[in-house]
């Protein structure tokens, strides 16, 4: 069974904006893929979105699941272009982020002492 | 017993003299002892509007009481349009972006404030893309200082549009444990205050952890990119570090006293007309 995550429904209105909101996505995400189910996410009547709300419905997704698995069950419908680019690179950070944190911080560090 | 404190400066305008004025102001205040503080500003011939927000995170002291005092005319008028002095004129001109304290926990009430100054209101008119590239980054500033700065004192926003000059500005400050703090703490190195600004507002830097189990880092850099593609400008003071950014140019200094907590101002080209796209179409079944 596919499971539905309407953002406007979940948010409350039209703003998928803070960190809050975006750990109540999450949590309705991580539910249904430890369950196996497909999710649907709909950014239907979504109006403005920030990658803090992205990073925590979905980047830190990265975190606990294998990519193959959210690629395989996570799909996304309704989202306009710009809402689509800045997911995109929400979904690429949260993978660099979580892939090699130890050369991720050592490579913030070296730039430091450039 | 009433202290009598003196802002010296002329004008507090948005720029690295404009911050040390605020921070000696600051600085002073900390010195009196609890009770009332009177802040004498006969000196003062100009402020920018949205220069309100640091300047109630500047002045706001536990336990005293501060009045400003002698304000010019046309200041006072200023600061009454905008909300700062409780009374609110009207605003003929509609340049004004009201001036708001937010607790940490006030996101509702902060979308609201977004949605009543920056939509379907006589400010600049600016193209559907401008709009949402603009509030994407006024909501991503809010986000950043309720993750990051634990503020107790609360959270101050104002803004401004300058129609002659075509350019918006919109400031958010807060009384947290400021970014060199966060970033010493992370980095587990002594550096200069402008240093510290300097490497949070770099590439994708962020001081969140693996184990925090979210990631972070992305908001500053796409607002940095958003206002380079625009043709704005970047301000943030913090402690005693002030670090900007216009176009390729990026600057960094120290200021004579510490401003407390951190300020974040963004300028916006109100009368760019490009569209913005943050890349090339995106493939939505290639996303994960």
């Amino acid at each position: 069974m596919t499971a539905t995550i309407n953002l406007i429904e979940t948010v409350g209105g039209p703003l998928a904006v803070s960190s809050a909101d975006g750990s109540s996505v999450h949590d309705r995400i991580a539910e249904a893929l430890r369950r196996g189910e497909p999710v649907v996410l709909s950014f239907a009547g979504v109006e403005d979105v920030t990658s803090a709300f992205l990073n925590a419905a979905i980047g830190q997704l990265y975190g606990e699941f294998d990519e193959a698995l959210i690629r395989e069950h996570l799909r996304v419908v309704d989202a306009e272009g710009d809402q689509l680019a800045l997911l995109k690179r929400v979904v690429d950070r949260a993978k660099d982020f979580f892939r090699s944190p130890e050369t991720y911080n050592a490579a913030l560090t070296g730039a430091l002492n450039e | 017993m009433r202290a009598v404190l003196q802002i010296n400066a002329s004008r507090i305008e948005t720029d690295e003299y404009g911050f040390a004025s605020l921070a000696r102001i600051h600085a002073a205040i900390e010195q009196e002892a609890a009770g009332e503080v009177h802040v004498d500003c006969s000196r003062l011939q100009w402020v920018d509007a949205n220069m309100c927000a640091p300047l109630a995170a500047a002045i706001i002291a536990p336990e005293r009481r501060i009045r400003l005092q002698k304000l010019h005319p046309s200041i006072a008028a200023v600061l009454q349009k905008n909300g700062f002095l409780g009374e609110v004129l009207e605003d003929t001109h509609g340049t004004t972006i009201r001036y708001q304290q937010f607790d940490p926990t006030g996101r509702a009430e902060f979308a609201a404030y977004v949605e009543h100054n920056f939509r379907g209101k006589g400010l600049p008119v600016m193209s559907i893309g401008l709009q949402r590239e603009f509030r994407r980054s006024i909501f991503e500033l809010f986000e950043n200082a309720v993750a990051h700065s634990n503020t107790r004192l609360g959270i101050f926003a104002c803004g401004q549009f300058f129609p002659k000059k075509h350019r918006l500005h919109f400031c958010l400050a807060d009384r947290g444990i400021g970014i060199p703090n966060s970033v010493r703490g992370y980095l587990g190195r002594a550096l200069r205050a402008s240093e510290a600004i300097d490497w949070a507002m770099t590439g994708q830097n962020t001081t969140r952890r693996v184990e925090d189990g979210v990631p972070g880092g992305l908001g500053l850099k796409i607002m940095r990119d958003f206002i380079a593609q625009n043709g704005g400008a970047i301000r943030v003071a913090s402690e005693d570090g002030f670090w900007w950014v216009r176009g390729e140019d990026v600057g960094r200094v120290t200021l004579p006293a510490a401003f407390p907590g951190t300020v974040v101002d963004i300028e916006i080209n109100a009368a760019d007309t490009k569209m913005y796209q943050l890349a090339g179409e995106v493939d939505p079944t290639a996303i994960f």
